[in-house]
């Protein structure tokens, strides 16, 4: 490994510890990280002098977020505790008919498991109450063990269907993030996920426990793999998000960012700063989120025996 | 019959050709109770009764007390000294005072955690207070998904491995938030086989383990056990970072020990070959297990145990036919389960004798034996005594034999009969702050949670300039004060901390439907299972049919063959970079870095019984490498051409100085003679040099401190080569072929390089010395 090569090298140069006489003269190299990464136009923020942004003040306790300024039209605020969080509507990141299908379709279902009985308990849960549910989804620098950097929570509100990306913006703000977590997973009443049962919960709740942080209790869990599996199995060649996503949802991904690339990206944000890849991590995050509002869809239809095709009003 | 008894017909024998140059006689001791400053708790005191300890020795007494007053300590006494107990007393207690308390249990080998598991379960099963109060499981590679969670949530004592503490447990430590939040107790078991690299790797483990501890707010105490070396406080305090109290004196009982020094008698009057030590040291296990001695032998390699195994079942078919299949080999390579299967026979009596590698030496409970054979001095004084250790029941009589191989070290111990008794236990050597190793766990460190400056206090001065590096070479990054892992590398994936490295190979039974009965590390498998290699494997003889180098398998098939066989190894050096340049008495001395190369080149045919080749097959195998901290000693021409004018061949001289000095270098450094390699070449540097390497990836300063100390180590060689009484150099002084001694060569088949002259080498000595 190249890396390793260059270790030796530089660790050769080195002394030989307590007692040993050597070159103990190599000092600290240069700091290679820039504080504040993001540039580009962060709405609210101020630009220094070297052309990187500072720190922005404070706008408001979450829940009480600025409206979307625009990354590259992503918006986002940098909150007082420094994470990032994107707060917008969905419609910025998907075709407007997308997702009035999707929170359409939400809103049937939740009508009609009022009058249906054979239906799976925690799906019913969903439909009975959408506005309850927090649609979740993480990016991790890696396997097991591996900070999470990136949030993503989509809820039912109203009209519309709200998504709210959190991003570390460097490895110090992980524990912002994770608190920021805490009190969110304490006013939900429900998650609704894919996977995350084995991945985005532990990994979340390990997260807390490395930063001391309270874990709450958590809330009823839908998890909708296991229920794609039960339904789809054999059907489709596997179960993978991106697969479900091509045969229920008929939309095939351009250019979305493999997702074994993504914990690369983020370590290579945190030391330039640069922005451009990172906007395909948070555009990726957003449209597993929707995928997954859409899975649920498909699901409380199959397990309803949904006789009827739901159609837009307009087409 | 007794011991002396069997002494005795041993020397009646008529075959006894002198083989005995020393018996020492180690006397009996009797026991010495104590009494603890507070009594024990009564359920505790009433379930260890049911098992017969209704007394602690007073060793046991004053490691409770010093544990109890909240100390390290580092308990270091025999086998069968009741060790266990002196933690499992303390531990208990506190779990029966401080419900949530937790405790980590540390064994070189996951046999040994389940080994200590079940002598943890024995008791707890006496009383159902223990029972519902200890919630104990090994965590370890074969432990399920299921047992793990359940052992994080629940557990109280945890027994694991190093490497399991180091990837598979520190690395995830938020699911272990609670465990380590009150993790009272770390038991450091068998701390004296954590020496060298592997001790030097575990010691930073043990520092990160601190460090992740001190983040959830404990402080854990730590609770080390050791087998008799020299500096066992020494040992733990580097082990652990902290102080530590030593409790030796053990007041078991034991009997008396007769410990038998065995030369193999000279084959010729030219006095240079000698009896097949395999043969001479089976012979002496089929007649100890013929007069009903339970017996434990002891080969350095895997080759050994199952041709030590394979001759003596023979033997034992003429001797004593009811007992050939009552004995069995034991060695790495066979499947866990086989091995568990031959601990316990061995436990239970059912078996008579077990032919084994060092892979018994280590505290697994087979009870204790009448007879251990040690075959070739096992390369310390410690080791020595720890195998000796398996024979002797409480205060019966027992008889140690080691047989001598036929080279510098083995012969030293023959001649010099008191030495061995003398000589006190090496010091157990390891290095935390080796830079090389110390990188490697602050990637690790830095992975678990971001490195600060306070880090320092447990990671020593050598922190800060590597952590520097490593920010240089982007692994780490930098933010208001603390070190991140900034890369997308699982860091201590990367890290073995053994030298051994367990991606292993395969080996499949081809005439059985691919069975797996064995495995090998990768690093030697090219010296084990080479194609048309006769592999052993509980002393039947197997046909490597082909070696799949990419899918890392070897597949065998029975064969019966009259023959074994031994690689024939070939290696070169390059130098990469000199580091340290000296001149000492006109010659060159040098430290730096080399790189190593070798080679399965061919095999030999040997047939069993006989030391003699019976064959030569040529491989065509893809070499390995090593890169490493390197001696290189050039004598100036003058010299060279002093020994030349007296008629003698100075080069050849210079291969016999090469084979001293690793064999003295090895005592010096307390490391096996394996561990250090030596060539002797002119292609580097354009004039003989001897290259002194050692064998460890990075290097371990073995070449560095003979660098330091090469004026007493070639004072070191010249006492050996004068004190030898051949004629021209024999496998005893200069002659020792050890290029690159292969893990998996019989020691017994001696090389194919010819024993150079030793006239050469002490002139050649005397114009460097005595200049």
């Amino acid at each position: 490994m190249i890396v390793d090569d260059k270790l030796r090298q530089r660790l050769s140069e080195l002394g030989f510890g307590p007692g040993e006489e050597g070159n103990r003269s190599i000092g600290r190299g240069p700091r290679r990280y820039a504080r504040v990464p993001l540039s580009g136009g962060l709405a609210g923020a101020t630009r220094s002098r070297s052309g990187s942004i500072e720190r922005v003040g404070v706008i408001e306790k979450h829940g009480g977020i600025e409206e979307p300024g625009g990354i590259e039209g992503l918006g986002g605020v940098v909150r007082d505790d420094g994470i990032l969080v994107l707060d917008r509507s969905v419609s910025d990141l998907t075709s407007r008919q997308d997702v009035e299908r999707v929170l359409r379709e939400l809103k049937l279902a939740a009508e009609i498991a009022e009058t249906h009985e054979n239906t799976a308990t925690e799906l019913n849960a969903l439909f009975e109450n959408p506005e309850g549910a927090l649609f979740i989804d993480t990016e991790t620098t890696g396997l097991a063990g591996s900070m999470v950097f990136l949030l993503g929570a989509m809820r039912i509100a109203g009209d519309g269907v709200r998504l709210v990306q959190v991003l570390a913006r460097d490895y110090a703000e992980e524990g912002e993030l994770a608190a920021l977590w805490s009190e969110m997973l304490g006013r939900t009443e429900m998650l609704v996920s894919f996977n995350g049962k084995s991945f985005d919960v532990p990994v979340l709740r390990d997260r807390m426990n490395l930063h001391r942080i309270k874990s709450p209790p958590e809330p009823p869990h839908l998890d909708l793999l296991h229920h794609s599996r039960r339904r789809w199995k054999g059907e489709f060649p596997d179960c993978r998000l991106q697969t479900l996503e091509w045969h229920i949802c008929g939309r095939r991904r351009v250019g979305d960012i493999p997702g074994e690339e993504i914990p690369a990206v983020y370590h290579h944000y945190v030391r330039t700063g640069e922005i451009n890849d990172m906007l395909s991590v948070f555009h990726h995050n957003a449209l597993d989120l929707i995928t997954l509002a859409e899975i649920a869809i498909a699901l409380g239809r199959a397990v309803r025996r949904f006789e009827r095709t739901p159609t837009a009003p307009d087409s | 019959m007794t011991i002396t008894g069997f002494l005795k017909k041993l020397t009646l024998d008529r075959d006894y050709a002198g083989q005995i140059t020393h018996v020492e006689t180690v006397p009996a001791r009797e026991a010495e109770f104590g009494k603890l400053a507070e009594p024990m708790t009564g359920v505790l005191a009433d379930a260890l009764a049911q098992t017969g300890v209704e007394r602690l020795y007073s060793h046991q007494v004053d490691a409770i007390d010093a544990i109890r007053d909240g100390r390290n300590v580092v308990i270091v006494t025999g086998t069968a000294s009741g060790k266990t107990l002196c933690y499992n007393i303390p531990v208990i207690e506190r779990l029966m005072d401080d419900p949530s308390a937790k405790a980590l249990y540390l064994f070189p080998t996951k046999a040994l955690a389940q080994d200590q598991l079940k002598g943890l379960l024995r008791l707890s099963a006496l009383d159902e207070r223990l029972a519902r109060l200890i919630r104990a499981g090994t965590y370890d590679g074969d432990t399920t998904r299921h047992t793990r969670r359940k052992l994080r949530d629940e557990g109280n004592i945890i027994l694991s491995n190093p490497d399991m503490l180091h990837a598979g447990i520190l690395p995830y430590h938020p699911k272990w938030n609670r465990f380590f939040k009150d993790l009272k107790y770390v038991v450091i078991d068998e701390v004296h086989s954590y020496r060298g690299i592997f001790g030097s790797n575990v010691s930073n483990v043990i520092r990160r383990l601190r460090r992740i501890c001190a983040h959830y707010g404990a402080n854990p105490q730590f609770i080390c056990s050791s087998a008799t070396i020299a500096n066992p406080g020494e040992l733990a305090e580097r082990m652990i970072g902290a102080p530590a109290v030593v409790v030796d004196n053990d007041a078991s009982p034991r009997g008396k020990k007769y410990f038998v020094l065995w030369n193999p008698p000279f084959l010729d009057m030219a006095k240079m070959e000698r009896r097949s030590t395999n043969v001479e040291g089976h012979t002496l296990m089929a007649k100890l297990i013929a007069d009903d001695f339970q017996t434990i032998t002891f080969g350095r390699a895997r080759v050994v145990a199952e041709l030590v195994y394979r001759y003596t079942k023979d033997t034992l078919r003429r001797l004593r036919p009811e007992y050939a299949d009552r004995i069995k080999p034991y060695r790495g390579g066979y499947l866990p389960e086989e091995r568990r299967e031959i601990e316990r026979q061995l436990f239970s009596g059912e078996l008579m004798g077990v032919a084994s590698t060092n892979a018994l030496e280590l505290g697994i409970d087979v009870g204790s034996l009448d007879a251990t054979v040690i075959i070739g001095f096992p390369g310390t004084i410690a080791s020595t005594w720890q195998q000796a250790g398996r024979a002797g029941r409480g205060s019966d009589d027992s008889v140690v034999f080691l047989v001598a191989y036929n080279d510098p070290i083995d012969q030293y111990l023959m001649r010099h009969g008191d030495y061995f008794f003398r000589q006190s236990p090496e010091n157990a050597v390891i290095d935390p702050a080796n830079k090389y190793i110390l990188s490697k766990h602050l990637r690790s460190a830095a992975f678990e949670l971001p490195l600060v400056d306070e880090d320092e206090e447990l990671f020593g001065e050598m922190m800060e300039p590597i952590a520097n590096i490593l920010e240089d070479l982007g692994e780490l990054n930098k933010i208001d004060g603390r070190s991140y892992w900034a890369t997308t590398e699982m860091p201590s994936r990367q890290v073995s901390l053994r030298t051994i490295s367990d991606n292993t190979y395969t080996i499949l039974d081809a005439g059985k439907e691919n069975t797996v009965i064995g495995v090998v590390d990768s690093i030697s498998a090219p010296e084990l299972v080479y194609p048309e290699a006769i592999y052993l494997h509980e002393g039947e003889t197997y046909f490597v049919r082909e070696l799949d180098l990419e899918q890392k398998i070897a597949y065998v098939e029975k064969r019966e063959v009259d023959y074994y066989t031994q690689p024939v190894l070939e290696s070169s050096i390059r130098i990469s970079e000199a580091k340290k340049e000296r001149d000492w008495n006109g010659n060159r001395v040098v430290f730096g870095e080399a790189t190593v190369t070798w080679v399965t080149a061919a095999f030999k045919k040997i047939k069993f019984y006989h030391l003699d080749s019976i064959g030569w097959c040529n491989l065509d195998l893809p070499p390995q490498h090593l890169e490493t901290g390197a001696l290189w000693f050039i004598p100036p021409k003058e010299i060279m051409d002093e020994v030349r004018k007296l008629g003698r061949n100075p080069v050849e001289g210079l291969v016999g100085i090469r084979n001293l000095a690793i064999s003295v270098l090895s005592l010096f450094s307390m490391c096996d003679r394996r561990d250090i390699g030596g060539i002797v070449d002119s292609s580097n540097t354009g004039l003989p040099t001897m290259f002194i390497y050692d064998r460890y990836e990075g290097g371990l300063g073995f070449a560095e401190r003979g660098y330091h100390m090469i004026e007493k180590l070639l004072r070191g060689c010249r006492e050996l080569v004068d004190e030898c009484g051949c004629e021209d150099g024999c496998p005893s002084c200069v002659g020792l072929p050890i290029l690159r001694p292969a893990i998996h060569q019989d020691p017994d088949a001696g090389g194919v390089w010819p024993i150079p002259d030793k006239e050469s080498a002490r002139l050649l000595l005397a114009a460097i010395l005595d200049r």
